[in-house]
C-alpha cells in the first residue's frame, strides 16, 4: 500500500509505503487508487481501541466507500465503520532513487529534540555534513544554536548510535517549520535516516518494520546571495 | 454535464484544438514557454480568453498533469493573530490563487504564502521544470501594499518561481510590477471572430440557429465571448424544440432585478424605500454578484432612466451626456463609494451609502425651483 502527497505550497512531499509483509492477511486483486480524506479516516480510526485488530475492505462494485472493521478479541465485539471515498485526481510523481552524498542515521528522538531546539532561534535550518560529523545550525535575531554530532565510536547500543556515510561534504538550508512537522513521526520508529545532497531535496525516512517506510522529501531553501545574479 | 464554455475551451495554443483568435499572439506565447520564461501579465476585458491562454501555456510547459487540480484551503495568520484561509487551486506543478479574496489581508498572503513557495526550489527537479508557477488572478484588485510586497519577491526569486498575473485593466497595477513582467494584452474578440467561434460551437452541438439570433447574441455580449457562449446555451435550454427567429435572448435575472430596484429609487425617496432597497441589495449580494458591478449597473440605469435614454447600454463607464446638473454629483458620489468598496470589508454599507446620497441629491434637485 503506498501513498504520496505534496503539501499545498509544493515544498514538501510525503511518501508512505506499507509492505505486504506488515499485514496479517493481505489480498489485492488489482492495482487501484483509493482516495480518502485523512480527517475522515482519523475519525474512523478513533473508534478503535488500542488492542483491536483492524481490517480494511474495499469492494469495487459495491459503491464508493471503504469499510474499516475493528475486532476486539477479548470481548468478541466487532465494529464496522464505512467511510465514503473522495475523488482525488492527482498524478503520482515518480521520484527516482538517487545516490545521496551523505546518509546519516540517528535516533529519532534526538533529531526531534534538535529540530525543536533550533526552531526557537531561527526559521531556517542549516545542515552541514562532513566526514568529521554532521552539524545543525540555526541562526536568528536573538541568537544562534549549533548542534554537532560525530559518528559514534562505541557501538554498545545499536539504536543510540549515529552513523554517517559521507561521499562529499554537503551544505543545505531548510525551512524548520516543515522539519518539525516531519518529526511528528518519531513515534513510528527508533531511528531516522537523513539523506542529503547539495541542491537536492533532503529525504527524512522513518523505517516501518522490515521494508515499509514513511519518507518525507523537503526542498532546500534558496540562499539569498546565490540568487542575486 | 459540463457547460459549453468549459467543453469547448481550447486546450492548446496552436493546433487542432487551439485558440481561435489572436493567433499571432498564441505563436509568441508558445515561444515564451521555455526555460527562460519571464514573469507574465495578462490583461484584457472579461471573457476575452486570458485564463484560457494561461491554462494552455501551463499545459505547454508541464503537460496534461496541470489539469488534475485540487481545491485546497490554505491557512495563514494575519499580524493581528487572526487565522484565515484562502482557497487555492493547485496541481502538482502550479498553484493558482486570488489574493484579493481575503480583502485587506492580501499583503500577508503575498508576503507569506507566495514568498514561501518562491523560496524553496522544486521538490522533484527531474520530472518537473526548474521553476514553479504561481498564477495570481484578479491582480488589479490587489492593494498597493500587496503589489509592493510582490515586486521584491518577483525580483529575487525569478529563477525559481515564475509569477503569472491576470487582470482586467493595467491602470491598477503599479509601474514597478508592470516593468518586471512581459505584458500580454488579450483584447476582446471582434464580432466576426465571435460569430465564427459561436458557429463552431453550434455545429458541434448540432444545433439549428437562425442568423439573426446569432447576430443578436453577438451584439448583446459586447465582446465577452464567455457571455456569448453562455447565452447560446441558455437559449437552447429555453427553446428545446427549436429556435425560431423571434426567440428572446434571456437577460440575466439580476440585471432585471437591479433595473426594478433603480426604478424604485427614482419613484420615491424615503427611508422605507431605503430599507426595501437594502433587502434587495442583500438578495443580489448573496448571489455573489460583485458589488462594483452592482454600482456600475445602477448608476447607468438611474442616469438613463432619468434622461429617458434607451438602457440597452448597461455596464458602461461613461454616462451619456445629460443636461441634468446632478449627474456630476451622482458620478462623484459613485466614484467615492466604489473607492470605499475596495478599501472596506462590507459592501452593503457602501452601496447603501450611495443609494441614500443619491436620494438626497435627487430630492434637493427636485425641490429646487426650476
Amino acid at each position: 500500500m503506498s501513498l504520496q502527497a505534496m503539501d499545498s505550497s509544493h515544498v514538501a512531499l510525503v511518501s508512505l509505503k506499507l509492505e505486504v509483509g506488515l499485514f496479517d492477511t493481505y489480498r489485492c486483486d488489482r492495482t487501484i487508487n483509493l482516495g480518502l480524506s485523512l480527517a475522515n479516516m482519523s475519525k474512523a480510526l478513533k473508534c478503535a481501541n488500542n488492542d483491536d485488530t483492524c481490517m480494511l475492505k474495499y469492494e469495487e462494485n459495491e459503491g464508493d466507500s471503504i469499510i474499516f472493521t475493528f475486532a476486539d478479541p477479548k470481548r468478541d465485539k466487532t465494529q464496522d465503520v464505512t467511510v465514503k471515498m473522495m475523488d482525488i485526481d492527482s498524478e503520482h510523481l515518480g521520484i527516482p532513487e538517487q545516490d545521496y552524498a551523505v546518509v546519516c542515521e540517528m535516533p529519532a528522538g534526538e533529531f526531534q529534540k534538535t529540530c525543536k531546539d533550533l526552531s526557537t532561534f531561527s526559521d531556517s535550518l542549516n545542515i552541514t555534513a562532513t566526514k568529521a560529523g554532521i552539524v545543525f545550525t540555526g541562526k536568528g535575531d536573538i541568537g544562534s544554536s549549533v548542534v554537532t554530532y560525530s559518528p559514534s565510536s562505541n557501538t554498545d547500543d545499536e539504536s543510540e548510535a549515529v552513523t554517517l556515510e559521507v561521499k562529499e561534504p554537503v551544505n543545505v538550508n531548510f525551512s524548520i517549520k516543515y522539519m518539525n512537522q516531519f518529526t511528528k513521526a518519531t513515534a513510528l520508529s527508533d531511528r531516522v535516516r537523513l539523506s542529503l545532497c547539495n541542491d537536492v531535496p533532503v529525504v527524512v525516512e522513518y523505517p516501518i518494520e522490515e521494508n515499509g517506510f514513511l519518507r518525507f522529501y523537503l526542498a532546500p531553501k534558496i540562499d539569498d546571495e546565490e540568487n542575486m545574479e | 454535464m459540463a457547460l459549453w464554455v468549459d467543453k469547448y475551451r481550447p486546450k492548446e495554443l496552436i493546433g487542432k484544438d487551439g485558440v481561435d483568435f489572436h493567433l499571432e499572439q498564441a505563436n509568441h506565447l508558445k515561444f515564451l514557454s521555455g526555460d527562460c520564461m519571464p514573469h507574465l501579465l495578462f490583461c484584457g476585458p472579461s471573457g476575452a480568453g486570458k485564463k484560457t491562454r494561461i491554462k494552455c501555456l501551463l499545459r505547454e510547459l508541464y503537460g496534461v498533469g496541470v489539469d488534475k487540480t485540487q481545491l485546497i484551503m490554505k491557512p495563514f495568520t494575519t499580524p493581528s493573530n487572526r487565522k484565515l484561509e484562502i482557497q487555492t487551486v493547485s496541481s502538482n506543478y502550479h498553484v493558482e490563487m486570488t489574493p484579493s479574496d481575503v480583502g485587506i489581508y492580501d499583503r500577508v498572503v503575498v508576503q507569506d504564502l507566495v514568498k514561501e513557495m518562491a523560496q524553496t526550489s522544486q521538490i522533484e527537479a527531474s520530472s518537473q521544470k526548474s521553476f514553479k508557477v504561481v498564477v495570481l488572478c484578479e491582480a488589479d484588485s490587489l492593494t498597493r501594499d500587496a503589489q509592493h510586497g510582490l515586486r521584491r519577491t518577483m525580483e529575487k526569486y525569478a529563477n525559481n518561481c515564475k509569477i503569472i498575473l491576470c487582470c482586467e485593466s493595467l491602470s491598477r497595477i503599479i509601474e514597478p510590477l508592470q516593468s518586471r513582467c512581459i505584458i500580454i494584452n488579450v483584447p476582446a474578440p471582434t464580432d466576426e471572430e465571435m460569430t465564427s467561434v459561436l458557429m463552431k460551437v453550434i455545429q458541434k452541438e448540432k444545433l439549428e440557429m437562425p442568423q439573426n439570433i446569432l447576430q443578436k447574441i453577438v451584439e448583446k455580449s459586447e465582446g465577452n465571448l464567455r457571455r456569448a457562449i453562455l447565452m447560446t446555451e441558455a437559449i437552447k435550454m429555453e427553446n428545446e424544440n427549436g429556435i425560431s427567429t423571434n426567440a428572446q435572448i434571456p437577460v440575466p435575472e439580476w440585471e432585471i432585478y437591479l433595473q426594478e430596484t433603480a426604478r424604485l429609487i427614482l419613484q420615491k425617496q424615503t427611508s422605507e424605500v431605503l430599507l426595501k432597497v437594502r433587502e434587495r441589495l442583500y438578495e443580489v449580494l448573496s448571489r455573489l454578484i460583485p458589488p462594483n458591478i452592482i454600482l456600475k449597473v445602477r448608476i447607468v440605469i438611474t442616469a438613463s432612466l432619468k434622461s429617458k435614454f434607451n438602457f440597452q447600454k448597461l455596464l458602461e463607464h461613461l454616462l451619456p451626456s445629460c443636461p441634468e446638473s446632478i449627474v456630476r454629483e451622482v458620478v462623484s458620489e459613485a466614484a467615492c463609494s466604489e473607492h470605499r468598496l475596495v478599501m472596506g470589508q462590507k459592501a452593503i454599507y457602501h452601496l447603501e451609502k450611495f443609494v441614500s446620497s443619491f436620494m438626497d441629491i435627487y430630492l434637493t434637485n427636485a425641490s429646487k425651483p426650476k
